[in-house]
C-alpha cells in the first residue's frame, strides 16, 4: 500500500493527454497493422515470382513450325544453366490462352505471326543468375529476352518499403509531439497542485518523491489510455477484416496477429514508460527551480 | 516510495537558528527583513510579535526554507541555508514542524492520512506511518474523525489534525503561525497547553501571534517585528 501524495487529476492537462495518448496509440495501431498486413501480402507475392523466370526466343516463322530440334537444343542448353530446375516449352495452344484476354476478336490470326518460343523455367534463387541463360543461348545464336519478373517487382517491392519507412517516420513524429504534450502537461500540473506541492516539500517532501507521485500518476493515465486507443483500434481492423468481400484477411496467419497484439501491448509499456520518466524529469527540473 | 536516508545533521547543543545580517525582499520593492542577526536557542519558547503585516509569516517562511534570504546568512542546524544541498534542505525540513495560519492540510486526504504524510515523506512505511498517526490523533481526541476528509471538519478539528501533522514526527523545533487565531478561547489554550507540552520535551517553539494578551500571560522570550527589524524581548 501505498499514500497518494497528490490528487488524481482530472484538469484540463490530463484530459488532453488522455486524448492524445488514445489518438496516438490508435493511429500507430492502425498504421503498424497496414505495414504488417502489406509486407505480409507483398513477401507471399515476391516468394512466388522469386522462382520463375519466363524466357523468349525470337523466331522467324510461325511458331507451329518450329522444329522440335530447335525446341530440343534450347531445352537442352538451358537445363544445363546452373540453378534451374524445370523448364517448360510453351505450345501455340498455350501461348494463344495467355494472349486471349488482350485479343477480344480471336486469336487465330497468331497461328501466321512468328511468335517467339516461349520458355517458363523454375530456378532456384540463390544459385540462379539469369545472365547465364542470356549468355547461353546469345553464344548457341539465338535471339533472347529474359524476363526475370523479380526486376520490375524490385521497383515495386522497394517503392513500398520507402512507404514503410515513411509510416514508421511519421508515427515516431506522433511519438515526440506525445511526449512535448507530456511536458506540457506536467508543467500544467505542477503549477495546478503548486498548493499540494508546497505543502509537501514544507513537511519534508523531497523533489525525487514529488516528482514521483506525478510520473506514477502520468505512467497510469498513459497506459490506461495507450488500452484505449489499441481497442478503438481493434474495432476498426475488426470491421475491415470482416468487411473484405475477398475474405484473403481473414487468412492471415495466427503468429502474425501474436505479433501484432505483442507488438502493440510493448508499444503501450514502452509509450507508458518513457512518458512516466519524461514526466519525472520535467518534475525534477521545475521542482529545482524552488529553494 | 523511496526511503531517503535520515542522516542526523550536525547540531550545536544550545542553538538551531543563527540569522546573520539577514534581509529579505520580494522583486524590487522594499526589504520586509532588514539586517536581521539573531541566535534562537534550542529548546526555548518564543512568542514572535508584531503588527499586521510586519513580516511574521516570512520571518517564518524563511525558518522554513519557503524563501531565502536576499542578503545575509541564515543558519539551521549549524547549516547556511544558502549554501546547503537540496537534500541537505529536505533533511532540515524533516527537523521541522510547521503549523500553518490556515492549516494547508491536503484536500483528497483523510485526516488520518494527512496527520501521517510527514513519517511516510521521511521513508517511513505506510502502516507503520498510519498506526504512528492514528495514536497521534487519539492523543488529540480526534481519533474518531481519522476517517474524515478536511472538508468536512470544523476549524478546530483541522487545527487538531495540522498540528498532529507538525509533531509526528518530533521535531525540533516547532513553528506555528497564528495557532490560535481561527478557533474558540478554550481550543486555543488546550493547544497552547499542548504547545508548552511539546517544549518541555525538548522542541523548541516559536508562535507566531499578534494576540498581546496572550503574549502577555506567559513568560517567554518575545521575538518582535517592527519595520523589518527583529528584537529579542527577554522574559
Amino acid at each position: 500500500m501505498s499514500l497518494s501524495i497528490i490528487p488524481s487529476r482530472h484538469d484540463e492537462g490530463v484530459r488532453v493527454l488522455r486524448r492524445i495518448v488514445s489518438f496516438t496509440m490508435f493511429l500507430s495501431s492502425l498504421l503498424i497493422a497496414m505495414i504488417l498486413v502489406t509486407s505480409y501480402f507483398i513477401e507471399g507475392v515476391r516468394f512466388e515470382l522469386a522462382g520463375q523466370v519466363t524466357v523468349q526466343i525470337a523466331t522467324e516463322q510461325n511458331l507451329a513450325s518450329v522444329p522440335t530440334n530447335t525446341k530440343k537444343d534450347v531445352y537442352q542448353l538451358v537445363s544445363q544453366v546452373e540453378g534451374v530446375r524445370q523448364i517448360s516449352i510453351l505450345s501455340l495452344a498455350q501461348v494463344k490462352e495467355l494472349m486471349q484476354p488482350w485479343l477480344r476478336g480471336g486469336v487465330e490470326f497468331l497461328d501466321d505471326l512468328p511468335l517467339p518460343l516461349i520458355l517458363d523455367i523454375t530456378v532456384a534463387r540463390d544459385s540462379f543468375n539469369p545472365d547465364d541463360i542470356r549468355s547461353v543461348l546469345t553464344q548457341a545464336g539465338y535471339e533472347v529476352v529474359v524476363d526475370d519478373h523479380l526486376l520490375w517487382f524490385a521497383r515495386h517491392y522497394g517503392l513500398l518499403n520507402k512507404l514503410h519507412l515513411l509510416l514508421l517516420a511519421l508515427i515516431g513524429v506522433i511519438f515526440v509531439a506525445l511526449l512535448l504534450v507530456v511536458v506540457r502537461t506536467a508543467h500544467a500540473s505542477l503549477a495546478l497542485n503548486g498548493e499540494t506541492v508546497s505543502v509537501l516539500r514544507i513537511i519534508g517532501g523531497g523533489d525525487g518523491v514529488i516528482a514521483r507521485a506525478f510520473a506514477s500518476h502520468t505512467l497510469m493515465v498513459t497506459l490506461r489510455s495507450c488500452l484505449l486507443g489499441i481497442f478503438w483500434a481493434l474495432v476498426v481492423l475488426a470491421a475491415i477484416v470482416y468487411g473484405d468481400d475477398s475474405q484473403r484477411l481473414l487468412s492471415l496467419p495466427k503468429r502474425l496477429l501474436q505479433l501484432f497484439g505483442y507488438g502493440m501491448l510493448l508499444l503501450s509499456v514502452v509509450t507508458a514508460f518513457v512518458t512516466m520518466v519524461t514526466t519525472w524529469v520535467t518534475c525534477r527540473s521545475l521542482l529545482h527551480r524552488q529553494p | 516510495m523511496g526511503h531517503e536516508c535520515d542522516t542526523l545533521l550536525v547540531m550545536s547543543d544550545v542553538q538551531f537558528a543563527h540569522c546573520e545580517n539577514v534581509s529579505l525582499r520580494y522583486g524590487n520593492k522594499a526589504p520586509i527583513l532588514r539586517d536581521v542577526t539573531m541566535t534562537l536557542q534550542r529548546g526555548h519558547f518564543y512568542f514572535l510579535t508584531g503588527d499586521s503585516g510586519a513580516g511574521k509569516s516570512t520571518f517564518l517562511k524563511l525558518l522554513y526554507m519557503a524563501h531565502l534570504p536576499t542578503a545575509g546568512s541564515l543558519y539551521l542546524f549549524d547549516k547556511d541555508v544558502k549554501t546547503a544541498s537540496r537534500h541537505e534542505r529536505v533533511l532540515i525540513r524533516r527537523r521541522l514542524g510547521v503549523v500553518f495560519q490556515n492549516f494547508r492540510l491536503l484536500h483528497h486526504l483523510n485526516a488520518l492520512e494527512n496527520a501521517a504524510l510527514p513519517l511516510y515523506l521521511a521513508g517511513h512505511g505506510y502502516e507503520d506511518s498510519l498506526a504512528r498517526a492514528r495514536q497521534f490523533l487519539n492523543w488529540v481526541g480526534m481519533d474518531e474523525h481519522a476517517d474524515s476528509y478536511p472538508s468536512t471538519l470544523s476549524g478546530g478539528q483541522q487545527q487538531r489534525i495540522a498540528i498532529v501533522r507538525a509533531v509526528i514526527h518530533k521535531p525540533a523545533l516547532i513553528l506555528a503561525d497564528e495557532p490560535t487565531g481561527s478557533v474558540d478561547k478554550n481550543s486555543a489554550m488546550r493547544f497552547f497547553r499542548l504547545f508548552e507540552e511539546l517544549n518541555r520535551l525538548g522542541a523548541a517553539v516559536i508562535v507566531a501571534t499578534h494576540d498581546a494578551t496572550l503574549v502577555k500571560q506567559y513568560d517567554y522570550d518575545v521575538l518582535h517585528l517592527h519595520k523589518g527589524t527583529l528584537r529579542l524581548q527577554s522574559s
